[in-house]
């Protein structure tokens, strides 16, 4: 009898501190990595402040966590018509800012046009989409775009932060404004510059009460002080990943959950397409089976990463084409440079080019990233099988893009052989056509000046033309199929994103594909 | 006095040239902090137009017309980055560092000079061998490692100091409470400085003490049967802590920049934070102003150092060596 009762008083403690794991909880300590300014939509200024500022501001549409884009502020029968170019939808009830002014559909029309006359604006280029709006009433709205637009659900609606039309309309310069007023589920109470922000739950949040009631948000930049934190106890979470070499150690804490969510940032080699024999397709080939892709990435991540393939985008992408996958053979290597004019070495067996030049270049990596160092070293390691010398030179994150990337600007042209690279996410089709159009005001990411008149024609006619999403992603498709018979970088794969939170002070955190575990799901039923 | 006055006024107007130009210098552009992250997706006349706004299109030597304007004006203007009026930013965060950096300053100088001293006295005997050791394998630590070991250590693993902030920031703490908290934060990172910045201090006076130690009014005082504290105190430590003063005097510029490692690892908000945050943003009018600040305070304070001489050593006022 006394081991039943026993067994009972356990099972009901332990149902009891689950529940209140789960529960509502007053306050949580969760390190933002970088300071975001007053993080109003025009002050932030990274993919961190964009993590917290969501909870501030809604947009329209949401990816949800299988990074899916649904409704947020709108009802569900939301219509898009004429070939992706009308948008019509109608805004739930009870929203409202954190002033306790009316959200109404004047406030979202504001939002879609003011960003577009502002200099500092990341949403203006989602103005620059848009004809016309026609508001109907209140609630209900259209939004007109001057051109098809297949993506504006999520590049657009997904993406435009709502603000304050009483608040913006008479303010010149929107970075003059640092009261943060949006309508999402947190407001900001208090903001210290360098020191901390400080999130309030707005109880009557139209889609209920956060189960959070106060966000205590350190500004914390070094990693290890976030990690001591975690370990600590002192934070529940962080903006920020782990390391791969840090999942024992948080594993072993049993107040730690590790989440791993897919992540869409990829890591990329650039090569630089506009010198010799960087130029010859034939070079650029032969990298390719040079580099052991695979292995460079499960010594870096282990199972925590998606491989790259020679289509450059997420292998497990509704339109990415199957069987791209980068094969690591230095023979066939070695007979493609021998077979291109490559064959002669040096006394240090270095291969020279036809022109008798040394095939011996530079790879630049950001100084803060270990893990892109140590990918280098291991790229420069493997090529020299193929007898192709690389020096690893570490230089300081802009100093990297000023050479790579002059004033951002891919017709300035670009100063260096190879770099290791990423960019902040894949999961919009567009980027593909950025990264490899030639045309450099549609190829804005076009950093390796890459140039293949085939892929340029398919973006013109196909990609362009687009008007249902089969037409899209059977242009995306052709699009990989060319880059992969003519690579102009290579690319790595997509790490997982590895965020420690202590489930101990709240089980509610949730990631998903691409997703924070500081997102809106965390803290909604 | 007309003359050093001269002399240090022409120091300062290099300074001041020369941090208009050391930002601009610097490889990158301050384009994506002033645009975001949309920086590529911009058309170049889009980014020609951010770009003028803030006069960088305008020639050089118009935009250092427009730094002398507001510098002079005391309108310093607002941060690329923080999007703050600078003079803000500046003093939010140099009364954290002036603090942290100079209780630090003050615990390195007379922990440093004593066991300089003491080793000095006992040259050549064990403890002398022993506190030499110890103060050059300390020196050869850098500062942030010690920082992140004592971070993990009595901040993670023990739980016995905080890991991050300069104050309880959950917490509404006033008076002696606060006062309490503040050293409590201050702890680890003064530790971390004060570990590494001893050994110049330990050096200077050891050295400095040996050789007082050899000099004849030093043995004629012995010699004259005069007390052993008042050598030691008004003889020997006098002048040996001429030398000392100097280095305290250099390191005054040290008390803005110099803990830039530890303020990060322990996430304190002072000016090294900032200072590393304007370089890496490439926010020029922030870079300018935390290192004229920098610049002009060591400036001053080898000034200070000059006339105070004086009074330390009259002999250098008479225009002795």
């Amino acid at each position: 009898m006394k081991k039943i009762l026993s067994l009972l008083v356990a099972l009901m403690l332990a149902l009891s501190a689950a529940c209140l794991a789960e529960s509502s909880v007053d306050a949580l300590t969760i390190a933002v990595t970088k300071d975001e300014n007053s993080l109003t939509p025009f002050t932030y200024v990274s993919s961190t402040g964009t993590v917290v500022n969501r909870l501030i501001y809604d947009t329209l549409f949401i990816a949800d966590l299988d990074n899916n884009i649904v409704p947020w502020m709108v009802e569900d029968d939301y219509e898009v018509a004429d070939g992706y170019t009308r948008y019509t939808f109608t805004l739930l009830e009870g929203q409202k800012f954190h002033d306790g002014t009316p959200l109404t559909t004047a406030d979202v029309a504001f939002s879609f046009t003011y960003p577009g006359a502002q200099n500092v604006s990341s949403q203006r280029k989602i103005c620059a989409k848009i004809e016309r709006i026609d508001i109907a009433d209140d609630r209900t709205m259209t939004i007109n775009l001057s051109a098809p637009d297949i993506n504006f659900l999520r590049d657009g609606l997904a993406t435009m932060r709502i603000i304050s039309k009483a608040q913006y309309e008479s303010v010149e310069d929107a970075t003059t404004v640092h009261e943060t007023l949006g309508s999402g589920m947190y407001r900001l109470k208090e903001y210290k510059v360098g020191q901390y922000y400080i999130l309030e739950a707005v109880e009557d949040y139209f889609k209920g009460a956060p189960r959070v009631k106060t966000l205590n948000m350190p500004i914390m930049e070094d990693a290890t002080a976030v990690q001591t934190g975690l370990l600590s106890g002192e934070l529940a979470a962080a903006t920020s990943s782990i390391g791969v070499e840090m999942l024992d150690v948080f594993r072993s804490n049993p107040d730690i959950e590790v989440f791993a969510s897919a992540g869409y940032a990829p890591m990329i080699m650039n090569i630089n397409n506009g010198v010799a024999p960087l130029n010859d397709p034939a070079f650029r080939t032969a990298l390719t089976y040079a580099v052991d892709v695979n292995g460079i990435m499960n010594t870096l991540y282990g199972e925590y990463a998606t491989v790259g393939t020679k289509g450059t985008i997420r292998p497990d992408l509704p339109y990415s084409v199957a069987g791209l996958e980068y094969v690591y053979d230095v023979d066939r290597a070695n007979s493609i440079l021998d077979e291109a004019g490559y064959g002669q070495r040096n006394a240090d067996g270095v291969r020279l080019t036809p022109e008798g030049e040394p095939c011996s270049f530079e790879i630049l990596v950001y100084s803060g990233s270990t893990i892109r160092i140590r990918a280098a070293e291991l790229t420069a390691h493997q090529l020299e099988l193929a007898g192709i010398a690389l020096t690893v030179k570490v230089m300081e994150m802009d100093t990297v893009d000023a050479y790579v990337w002059p004033d951002f600007e891919v017709s300035k042209g670009r100063d260096y052989d190879f770099a290791m690279w990423g960019w902040g996410s894949s999961i919009s089709p567009e980027f593909l056509v950025n990264l490899y159009s030639s045309d450099f005001s549609v190829g804005t990411f076009n950093v390796c000046g890459y140039v293949n008149a085939d892929v340029d024609a398919v973006i013109a006619e196909q990609y362009a033309a687009a008007a249902t999403d089969g037409e899209l992603n059977a242009a995306l498709m052709e699009i990989q199929n060319r880059i992969a018979e003519d690579p102009g970088l290579i690319c790595f794969g997509y790490a997982d994103s590895l965020q420690a939170c202590n489930v101990g002070q709240y089980a509610g955190f949730k990631s998903g594909k691409g997703t924070n575990v500081i997102n809106v799901y965390s803290f909604l039923d | 006095m007309r003359k050093r006055i001269l002399h240090y006024g022409i120091i300062l107007a290099v300074v001041i040239v020369v941090n208009f130009f050391i930002p601009r210098l610097l490889p990158g552009s301050p384009l994506k902090t002033l645009v975001g992250e949309e920086a590529g997706s911009m058309t170049a006349e889009q980014k020609m137009g951010v770009l003028e706004t803030y006069h960088l299109t305008e020639p050089m030597i118009v935009q250092f017309a427009y730094y002398l304007r507001d510098l002079f004006t005391g309108n310093w203007g607002v941060s690329f980055s923080k999007r703050l009026p600078i003079a803000q930013l500046l003093t939010s965060a140099a009364g954290w560092t002036l603090l942290l950096s100079g209780v630090t300053m003050l615990f390195s100088v007379v922990i440093g000079s004593l066991l300089g001293a003491l080793s000095a006295v006992r040259r050549r005997k064990g403890r002398d061998l022993g506190l030499v050791l110890s103060a050059t394998v300390l020196d050869s630590i850098p500062s942030f490692w010690i920082a992140i070991l004592l971070l993990c250590v009595f901040g993670g693993k023990l739980g016995w100091f905080p890991t991050y902030g300069a104050v309880s920031m959950w917490k509404n703490y006033t008076g002696l409470r606060w006062l309490a908290d503040v050293l409590w934060h201050m702890a680890l990172p003064v530790l971390a400085l004060v570990i590494t910045s001893l050994m110049p201090y330990f050096s200077t006076a050891r050295f400095s003490v040996l050789k007082t130690l050899a000099q004849d009014y030093v043995r004629m005082a012995r010699f004259r049967g005069v007390p052993e504290r008042k050598i030691s105190v008004g003889y020997i430590m006098r002048n040996a802590m001429v030398p000392v003063f100097t280095l305290l005097m250099m390191d005054v510029g040290y008390l803005l920049s110099g803990s830039v490692l530890v303020e990060t690892v322990f996430s304190y908000p002072g000016l090294g934070v900032l200072m590393r945050d304007a370089v890496s943003a490439r926010d020029y009018p922030l870079i300018q102003y935390t290192f004229l600040i920098s610049s002009a305070l060591t400036v001053a304070a080898l000034f200070a150092a000059d006339v105070l001489y004086a009074k330390i050593d009259p002999m250098m006022e008479d225009g002795h060596e």
